[in-house]
């Protein structure tokens, strides 16, 4: 009898608690369900509008193509020019990284920058040169290539109601080549637009660093690593540091160079030597610093004695910066009193005791900038008129200065204040363009 | 009587003018200040240079533009080089020139106040105090700091707010979550790497142009997609991204990086590969 009750008594509680797990396990759902779906809306609303301003965009650039002077253009340039924009931001909230979806954003990139350099940045009204029209005609006729398969890449998706929760899945997933129409789609996209972009030659990327071309041949002879680890210990003045590992830079890298590690006293310094002249690239030796017994001056007098021991000549500092006890000088060279900012290289000087904690030649040393003729075509007083007669000039010195093309250019640099603001402006020395205008913060 | 008294009185002028005069010139430490300094120094050269109405800015103790003008300023109104730079002549200069009340600058920095040190206006007239109410909200402020900390050759008071062009902190501060949430096993080298890879991206026109887009980039870096990043960081990270955003590159410009252990995505083995370190491999 008993028993019994104890039976029901414990079916009743098992029957509540699976009620209970079910309710439960139901709302979970439901839950994960909401949050799926709204990451779901988010990626189809960025992908829509994507379609939607590289539509926008192509209509944009054809209707500028039938423009005759700039002045009349303009407006439809800086349109597409905001459309691109758009677009590169929509694009960019897609779960496509690790895809090749680059070129669409390229493309995106080149449109921004075409139209921004013929349409929002020049000041005078000559219309477009023979060869910015052809550029405008080839990337009118790529927009309607990448809108085509972005169209066709949307009707799969609406049709077939393909999510883009799937491709971050798929993307997740060690399957990555399973059938996905979403992911087939935008590698078509690519592979289309991989033959345009070669051939066009708008000054990008952006990153030195990033771009061949742009580069410095080095130097001096191929060397062994034998050889490079030689030079680095005498570079940094460690003959008896140990060598952990030296690896070479593998085919994507611009220059060719030795990886190495060392160990000096339990410190590790890592290094880049460059295996044609074996150039230091750069070093950094590693350790905390606790406290600054010395001040910027110090510290610059160190980093001069650095250079000067090494026979890098004609530096001059130009940038200071101090934070957590250390301090990093950056020099430039001085070239018939013209300064190449392009030709940078950085000391990092610890406050504690002075030592050289980590130095960089890369931009000294990897970035063209021979090929910029230091004679002004303006004299300092014609480019002074192009300055806003509010500003007051404190100091003017010529500067080559490589602009958001990617172009070395000789301008004239002024200090100029206004209020309590200091601003640096750079005037192109040739025309009187002003390249960049820039507030510096304190 | 009377005459001796006058003399003890001339001798007590003349003694405390003395004292007062060398404690002066002892205030500056006897090292050259230039621009881009921090700390006590700089503190004083600002007040002195307001005194004397040549430097209109904060007192804050940070050596910026600014106060390089009205340096440069005063350096060729007074006959002197114009280098920009305070060394001892240039300090003789500015202590004959100018008075400086080192309590009432330090307290007033020391709380935190809005003050003015102009000459010949009282100086309880230039000052604002701080609403201490507030001051909860404003921990931020590098004033704030405990430890009384406004003895000479603490520049540790006056860091971070010295940040590169182009960055604010909490740039910085973002970065250093990222980088921490990606690679805390990591060696240090290869934290600086991956910070340099984020900033490779923001450089590139192919991915967006600011450095928390870079960082929320759908799929872009695994410690945003499973929540790591939300990690507190260590200093380690912290240093990663100052020596990334100063321009150390060990990745060599590399766009991407993964685990090959871990990585999903076949693509990614097909970029062109720059090198390893640690356990990532750095590409194109």
């Amino acid at each position: 009898m008993k028993r019994r009750y104890w039976i029901a008594g414990l079916s009743v509680i098992a029957v509540a608690l699976l009620i209970g797990l079910g309710v439960w396990g139901y709302q979970e759902h439901q839950m994960k369900k909401t949050v799926m779906i709204n990451a779901e809306n988010h990626y189809q609303q960025a992908f829509h509008e994507l379609t939607y301003y590289v539509d926008s965009l192509e209509e944009s650039l054809g209707t500028a193509l039938a423009m005759q002077s700039r002045e009349s253009m303009r407006p439809q340039l800086v349109e597409t020019w905001r459309l691109s924009a758009l677009a590169h931001a929509a694009a960019n909230e897609l779960p496509l990284t690790f895809l090749p979806f680059n070129r669409t954003n390229e493309f995106l990139a080149h449109v921004g920058e075409f139209t921004y350099n013929t349409g929002v940045k020049t000041i005078n009204d000559r219309p477009l040169s023979n060869k910015e029209s052809k550029n405008l005609a080839k990337l009118y006729t790529e927009s309607m290539t990448i809108r085509d398969e972005l169209r066709d890449v949307q009707s799969k998706v609406m049709s077939q109601h393909l999510r883009w929760m799937d491709v971050e899945q798929a993307l997740k997933s060690k399957k990555q080549n399973q059938d996905n129409q979403v992911i087939d789609g935008m590698k078509r996209v690519d592979g289309q637009a991989t033959d345009y972009t070669q051939s066009f030659s708008p000054e990008n990327p952006r990153n030195v660093v990033l771009e061949k071309k742009k580069i410095n041949p080095m130097k001096g002879a191929q060397i062994k690593s034998s050889q490079a680890v030689d030079n680095l210990k005498k570079w940094v003045n460690k003959p008896h540091a140990q060598t952990r590992k030296v690896t070479q830079t593998g085919k994507g890298s611009n220059v060719p160079a030795y990886e190495i590690a060392m160990k000096d006293k339990g410190r590790s310094l890592n290094a880049s030597v460059t295996k044609k002249g074996g150039h230091i690239a750069w070093f950094l030796f590693e350790r905390p610093v606790e406290k600054e017994t010395i001040n910027l001056y110090d510290a610059s007098k160190r980093s001069e004695t650095f250079l000067k021991q090494r026979q890098v000549k004609d530096m001059i500092l130009t940038k200071r910066n101090k934070y957590n006890h250390v301090a990093v000088l950056t020099y430039v060279l001085q070239k018939n009193g013209v300064r190449v900012y392009p030709a940078s290289m950085r000391i990092k000087v610890a406050l504690d005791n002075g030592e050289i904690l980590a130095f960089d030649q890369t931009d000294y040393l990897f970035n063209k900038y021979d090929d910029v003729p230091l004679q002004p075509k303006l004299s300092e007083s014609e480019a002074r008129k192009q300055l806003n007669p509010n500003l007051k000039v404190q100091e003017s010195d010529l500067a080559v200065f490589q602009n958001a093309m990617l172009k070395n250019v000789l301008c004239y640099e002024f200090f100029a204040t206004r209020a309590n603001d200091t601003y640096r402006v750079m005037l192109n020395a040739e025309n009187g363009d002003q390249e960049k205008i820039e507030l510096l913060k304190e | 009587m009377r005459k001796r008294l006058i003399r003890g009185i001339c001798a007590a002028i003349l003694a405390s003018l003395l004292l007062s005069h060398t404690f002066e010139a002892d205030a500056f430490s006897n090292r050259v200040i230039m621009r881009g300094d921090t700390g006590e120094d700089v503190v004083e050269l600002q007040a002195r240079l307001q005194y004397i109405s040549f430097y209109k800015g904060k007192i804050d103790g940070s050596f910026g533009y600014g106060t390089y003008w009205a340096l440069r300023n005063f350096q060729s109104q007074f006959g002197l080089t114009v280098d920009g730079m305070v060394g001892s002549t240039t300090k003789q200069k500015l202590i004959k020139a100018s008075q400086y009340d080192q309590a009432f600058v330090n307290r007033n920095i020391r709380e935190g106040n809005e003050f003015t040190y102009y000459g010949g206006v009282p100086l309880n007239q230039q000052v604002k105090k701080r609403n201490t109410q507030s001051s909860g909200g404003n921990s931020g402020n590098a004033n704030n700091k405990s430890g009384g900390g406004n003895t000479p050759q603490q520049g540790g008071n006056y860091t971070m707010d010295n940040l590169p062009q182009g960055y604010s902190k909490s740039d910085v501060n973002l970065m250093a979550n990222a980088v921490y949430g990606e690679s805390r096993g990591e060696p240090y080298i290869g934290q600086v790497a991956v910070s340099a890879v984020i900033i490779n991206r923001v450089a590139d026109p192919r991915f967006p142009n600011n450095i928390s887009d870079v960082i929320f980039q759908p799929g872009a870096f695994t410690a945003v997609s499973d929540g790591q990043i939300w990690l507190t960081p260590n200093e380690s990270a912290k240093k990663a991204v100052m020596d990334a955003i100063n321009g150390w590159d060990p990745s060599n410009g590399a766009l991407y990086y993964f685990n090959p252990d871990t990585a999903t995505s076949a693509w990614i083995w097909t970029r062109p590969q720059i090198g390893k370190i640690g356990k990532h491999i750095f590409c194109k």
